[in-house]
């Protein structure tokens, strides 16, 4: 059976309120350029974070978040062969692998392997994230009295001010 | 508002479509494949895109609302289920905005969805991880969204010939 079309009380209507544009327009332009000037932002703002952070005495440390609570801490600059450490949360286990200058999620239990397959962090700012863990591996810089001089935290200052 | 068999058939096929789609690219295209985490064709964003026009704002958040459940049901992870959910609703959100003012294509509407997508991933990234450290991803991935969002646009347009073509009491 084909329903008729004058069962439908939508359809007595003029038509549809909105028609799709096929054609590329100057406002589809100014919406990619806006979206190619935030990118270009964050990135410049990510950059110069970055680069302010490499300060003469200070040195790249790995630090290790779950659930945005530090847990383990490495100066990578002190590493001679390597080092490992072995998280376990709820859902399964993670290995991070650390050796001079470098550092990596070597395995890890998730089902997406994301954070195992970013591979090696290293220089400051770089993150191994692991979202079904709710572990993030990052390089932060530190001065030498032991705080952290920069990392991507400050971006979040960066934009809110 | 009442809506009839006929309207509630067409949000159905909308919905399979998007979750054909949607499984489709995860077998052709699987997450590992990409370097950045969250990198995604999002093929079945044609299905939202589309939508909007043909049926209005709550069929589509029907749809994609139901899209992302039924994945999450059928052996999708809870990451996953919060990550699509989230950058579905604000793409809907800025979509519907766009096509509102009825003054970009679907080029410009399907550009500013994905890269809204992306947004809200990144934005549940961080409330999740509880840094900001995964902000560092969102540069590449809003450049790779705006071409998905515009090779997005250009499939929906065959899409919605297709789907207006099919009229009640017409055999094709």
């Amino acid at each position: 059976m084909i329903l008729k079309r004058s069962n439908r009380p939508a359809d007595k209507a003029a038509g549809p309120a909105y028609i799709p544009k096929f054609r590329f327009c100057r406002f589809d332009a100014a919406v990619i350029i806006l979206v190619l000037l935030v990118a270009a932002g964050t990135a410049l703002q990510l950059y110069r974070v970055t680069q302010s952070s490499m300060t003469a005495g200070s040195h790249q440390e790995a630090v290790l978040t779950v659930s945005g609570e530090e847990v383990w801490r490495v100066n990578l600059a002190d590493i001679t062969t390597q080092e490992t450490h072995k998280v376990t949360v709820d859902a399964g286990s993670l290995t991070v692998l650390a050796k001079a200058g470098k550092v990596c999620i070597s395995a890890s239990d998730c089902p997406d392997q994301i954070c195992v397959h970013t591979g090696w962090l290293t220089s400051t700012g770089q993150t191994a994230v692991c979202l079904p863990f709710k572990v993030v591996l990052k390089v932060v810089s530190v001065d030498g009295q032991g705080s952290i001089t920069q990392d991507t935290s400050a971006l979040y200052d960066a934009i809110s001010k | 508002m009442k809506y009839s068999i006929y309207d509630l058939t067409r949000w159905s096929v909308l919905t399979a479509l998007a979750l054909t789609l949607s499984v489709t690219e995860s077998m052709f295209f699987p997450s590992m494949l990409f370097p950045v985490p969250g990198m995604r064709l999002g093929l079945s964003n044609i299905v939202t895109l589309l939508a909007l026009y043909l049926f209005g704002v709550f069929p589509t958040l029907l749809i994609v609302f139901l899209r992302c459940v039924i994945t999450f049901a059928f052996g999708g992870n809870l990451t996953s289920f919060l990550f699509s959910l989230a950058g579905g609703l604000l793409a809907l959100a800025v979509m519907l905005i766009a096509r509102n003012t009825k003054k970009f294509s679907l080029f410009g509407i399907s550009a500013a969805g994905s890269a809204a997508h992306t947004i809200g991933q990144i934005l549940i990234a961080c409330l999740m991880t509880g840094t900001w450290a995964v902000i560092s991803y969102l540069p590449v991935l809003l450049l790779v969204s705006l071409v998905t969002g515009i090779v997005i646009a250009g499939l929906s347009i065959p899409v919605y010939k297709a789907v207006t073509a099919i009229r009640p009491g017409v055999q094709p």
